[in-house]
């Protein structure tokens, strides 16, 4: 696999070979995204069509701590979106099945 | 907020408060003071007074509002007194010899900061008034000023000369007749004026000088006030002059008089506009040395208040002109009267409106030239063209691809006409200073911008010598081991200031602009490498980098990081050969054409070699260039390499994706589809099938209808010997070939049929090997038929198998191209073969004919036309089927 590092020189250029292929990210805030990219830059900022977004809810109950919280999931669609690169973990491609 | 955890203050915020409870309650002078505080023992009070200045008049000594120039401080005294002698604004001036002496001992304690001899004296002096002295016209502002009601009071500092110049101005003044003041104007009569002309027409002349001297732009709005007022005025008397043209000698002598006592008033009346508007220019200049927050438009609201009244006045003394020209006249029309009154009403209306639209457009020019002379036109030229030379690029259609693109392509769509393909260039948005329009600012503005053109061109030149030189000597100089510092400007954001050649495997961290440069030369070379060591003989020259690299495997299939790379590769050389075609050489130029072929040939010969064409078909499942098929960038690749290639090449990349065909992916994951559940494979799936078809089909479209039966037969021999077909036809895509083939022999069949005679038409043997492969096709699918509809397929997924609930809408749609392809097969068939596919096909046919008639007319029109797609192949019809 010499050949694929060598083409490789940064970090930036997995996320290069990814463009205009799903891509899955995870967000600050337990958010996680799957959509198309489109475009990306130093700031990690990014283009991303056809997304859904995956909002992790911690919703911690009242009362004795021992009763654990539960974890609601929100979804939301979206055709077009930018990211701001702030809040971006990670981008990865989509874990295939 | 931080007190709202305190029990005490708790209790409070919910309301409990009663007086017997314990909260601390601040008592200072009222009765139950306990008096501590006054037993508070501070020191350091001693220069209070000094600093809050209370028992002192305050004089001028921060007082920067004046807006006049500050002289040298020698006369302390003098700024006590003109502020006190400023209040009334008769003549301030003659007060201040006699005020002087009383002043001079009050003001010492103040002034004496402010001597010569003190520390503060050397620091440098405020100038708001950077200019000539303007001495009578000063006072002149001043006592405006306070005439229109200004709160703070603006007195100056002067020297003797100044102040003797001014006495000189006001005993002038004082025999006009104290006339500046503007609504007074046409009261007066015309006693002095014979001195008026000539003291006026000074100042005039003093005051044009001075406007020329200091006011270099921007006040262009508003010198063109005087102008109109000038024009407008004259264009009143000429009128007056019409009108009162008939009438006695003395009447005309009457006339006359008035006449010139109404030009006088105006030029007073010009000219205290143009004071006024030099006062405002000052105060314009300590506005923005950020001194007043004067209400700049509400001056001139107030100045042109004015001015409409004096217009007014105007015009009334020219009816009360008329009205008493025409008095002596016994024989007045009342008729003449009354249309002169409408008239002269009309002409008010008009120049209200003229007013008020002159107005707005002032305030929107102030508001946006509010902050023009804050920085001086050479100050945004010199911003522009740092922009500038960050902008500019010697190749925009390299670096600024997508903005020339677009650029072109709203062009076409909205004008056209315009020089096809011109680069966008700096300047047309007018750069930075862009806002006022006024006339003398932008005759600058054009200057700037040739100026910046001519920078530009310099600087793409001298880029592109650089780049020829540094062509040049790279191989041979040390220029550049160590790697090279940038030659970007260095004003600009940071940057990595080191590149190191990205071939060295050592090499560090690189900024992104840099990387992209160096990363476009590492993938060709590893597609080089992969392609060498992949192929065994290789007829291409290519010189070896300095790293020998691996490559990859044959035996292996391609990772899909391999693939992605592979594609990235693809899609340098193509932006390389689609820039190529942009510097084709004239035609004239023989060797420079040859030179250029030779290049763009070898970009297309590597363009097909990271295709993989060349590696053997059975080299690994899959096929590499079915692997590099599968993302869906390797689908919208192949359109743009289509375009680059001969016939020939096309066919053969065509025979190489229809040799792999059953490992494409689209075709491998077509199951997918099959369930009535959306999923997200499912989805992903559908758009690669369309991806695929509008990509790959399509663009093949031009080649596959001008193919011969030869590609076709091999094409079939392809499919049958290396295909599972089965699994083909179960997808679109494989359909949608199958479909193809049968139809294209179907309609050389037809030709020939007909009796035409084509170039291109098969003979007779090729046709009855063509049958021969039809038989065996016949023989591989028949028995799978039904299983190629997507409703069978989906109502096999369903539950329980209950078809009810597919939609026939969706279902029939899908199951268009099955019934297209059963009709090209059914074309081909024999008497036994078709009997077989009626019976084959019979419950499906008669499932869609019963159900046809329950549905709604378009449903029952669709089924029944799919239907008879094939049984018109068949020769029958679907109207024979009884039910």
């Amino acid at each position: 696999m010499d050949g694929v590092s060598q083409g490789i020189q940064e970090p930036f250029d997995l996320v290069r070979l990814s463009l205009n292929e799903r891509v899955f990210v995870k967000l600050r805030g337990d958010r996680q995204l799957t959509g198309v990219l489109h475009a990306y830059d130093g700031h990690m900022n990014l283009i991303l069509s056809d997304v859904e977004e995956t909002i992790m809810i911690v919703e911690p109950l009242d009362g004795a701590s021992d009763v654990p919280s539960t974890v609601k999931v929100a979804k939301r669609n979206m055709e077009m979106l930018f990211v701001r690169g702030d809040g971006v973990i990670l981008v990865s491609p989509p874990s295939r099945t | 907020m931080a007190f709202f955890g305190l029990p005490e203050s708790q209790k409070y915020l919910e309301g409990g408060l009663h007086e017997d409870e314990d909260v601390a309650v601040y008592t200072w002078g009222e009765d139950g003071y306990d008096g501590l505080g006054d037993a508070l023992v501070e020191g350091n009070d001693d220069f209070n007074d000094d600093t809050f200045g209370g028992s002192d008049p305050i004089g001028q000594d921060f007082d920067f509002q004046s807006g006049r120039k500050l002289e040298a401080l020698e006369r302390p005294a003098e700024r006590t007194q003109t502020y006190q002698s400023d209040r009334d604004h008769h003549v301030p001036e003659q007060r201040l010899e006699p005020q002087k002496p009383q002043e001079q001992p009050k003001a010492s304690t103040i002034e004496s900061l402010w001597d010569n001899k003190s520390p503060f004296s050397v620091l440098p002096k405020f100038d708001s008034n950077r200019g000539a002295e303007r001495p009578h016209l000063g006072s002149q502002g001043s006592a405006q000023s306070t005439d229109h009601g200004r709160t703070q009071s603006h007195p100056r500092i002067r020297t003797v000369e100044e102040i003797e110049a001014e006495m000189r101005a006001a005993a002038k003044q004082a025999r006009s007749g104290d006339s500046p003041s503007l609504p007074r104007a046409y009261a007066q009569p015309s006693d002095g004026h014979r001195p008026q002309p000539t003291s006026l027409e000074e100042l005039e002349r003093q005051m044009k000088q001075h406007n020329l001297n200091q006011l270099p732009r921007g006040s262009s709005p508003l010198t063109g006030f005087p102008t109109h007022v000038a024009q407008h005025s004259f264009a009143h008397q000429r009128g007056s002059d019409g009108r009162s043209s008939s009438g006695s000698i003395s009447e005309a002598q009457l006339l006359q008089l008035q006449r010139l006592q109404l030009q006088q008033q105006q030029q007073q009346q010009q000219e205290a506009l143009q004071q006024q508007m030099y006062r405002q220019r000052q105060v314009e200049l300590a506005e923005m040395q950020g001194q007043i927050p004067l209400d700049y438009q509400q001056q001139q609201q107030q100045a042109l208040a004015q001015y409409q009244q004096s217009l007014l006045a105007q015009l009334k003394p020219d009816e009360f002109i008329q009205a008493s020209s025409r008095s002596p006249q016994l024989s007045f029309d009342p008729e003449v009267q009354e249309a002169v009154r409408q008239k002269a009403s009309r002409q008010i209306m008009e120049q209200e409106q003229l007013e008020g639209r002159r107005r707005r457009k002032a305030m929107k020019i102030s508001r946006m030239s509010r902050y023009n002379d804050l920085m001086t036109q050479s100050d945004k030229d010199f911003i522009t063209r740092i922009q500038v030379s960050q902008l500019v690029t010697a190749d925009p259609y390299a670096e600024d691809f997508y903005a020339q693109v677009w650029s072109t392509l709203v062009r076409n769509r909205m004008g056209g006409g315009d020089t096809e393909g011109s680069v966008i260039k700096f300047g047309q948005n007018g750069g930075v200073g862009g806002g006022v329009p006024g006339q003398r600012g932008s005759g600058r503005r054009q200057n700037a911008i040739q100026r910046m053109e001519a920078q530009v061109e310099r600087i793409i030149s001298n880029a592109r010598i650089r780049e020829k030189e540094k062509g040049l000597h790279s191989i041979h100089s040390l220029q550049g081991a160590l790697g090279k510092t940038s030659g970007r400007s260095y004003k600009a954001a940071p940057r990595q200031l080191l590149q190191v050649d990205a071939v060295a495997p050592s090499s560090p961290s690189l900024s992104h602009t840099q990387a992209q440069q160096h990363t476009r030369e590492g993938s060709a070379d590893f597609i080089a490498h992969t392609a060498k060591s992949s192929v065994h003989a290789t007829t291409h020259q290519r010189e070896p980098s300095p790293v020998e690299a691996e490559g990859h495997s044959d035996n292996k299939p391609l990772t899909r990081k391999q693939a992605l790379m592979l594609i990235e590769g693809l899609y340098d050389l193509l932006l390389k050969i689609e820039h190529m075609r942009r510097e084709q050489p004239a035609p004239e130029d023989l060797a420079g054409v040859d030179d250029w072929k030779n290049r763009r040939a070898s970009l297309i010969d590597e363009v097909l070699h990271t295709l993989q064409t060349q590696v053997p078909l059975d080299a690994c499942v899959p096929h590499p260039l079915i692997s590099i098929l599968a993302p869906a960038k390797g689908k919208r690749v192949i359109p743009r390499v289509l375009r680059h290639l001969d016939p020939r090449r096309q066919l053969g990349l065509l025979y190489a994706i229809v040799a792999n065909f059953s490992q494409l992916d689209v075709v491998i994951d077509a199951h997918y589809l099959d369930t009535p559940q959306d999923s997200p494979e499912r989805k992903e799936v559908e758009r690669q099938t369309q991806l695929f078809i509008t990509h790959v089909f399509q663009s093949y479209l031009p080649l596959l209808q001008d193919l011969t039966l030869q590609p076709i037969h091999e094409m079939t021999i392809l499919l049958l010997e290396r295909g599972n077909l089965v699994l083909l036809a179960k997808s679109r895509p494989g359909l949608h070939l199958l479909t193809f083939i049968l139809s294209q022999v179907e309609n050389f069949k037809q030709e020939i049929a007909e009796g035409s005679q084509r170039a291109g038409l098969p003979t007779s043997s090729e046709l009855q090997s063509w049958q021969t492969l039809y038989d065996r096709l016949f023989h591989v699918l028949s028995s799978h038929l039904v299983d190629f509809f997507p409703s069978t397929r989906l109502a096999a997924a369903m539950p329980f198998g209950i078809d009810y609930y597919l939609d026939p809408n969706i279902t029939d749609v899908l199951d268009l191209p099955v019934w297209r392809f059963l009709a090209a097969f059914a074309v081909h068939a024999s008497m036994e073969q078709q009997q077989i596919l009626v019976v084959r096909l019979r419950e499906k046919v008669l499932d869609n004919v019963v159900s046809a008639s329950k549905g709604t007319e378009i449903e029952y029109r669709r089924r029944l036309d799919n239907v008879d797609l094939f049984l018109h192949a068949l020769g029958l019809d679907s109207s024979q089927i009884n039910i």
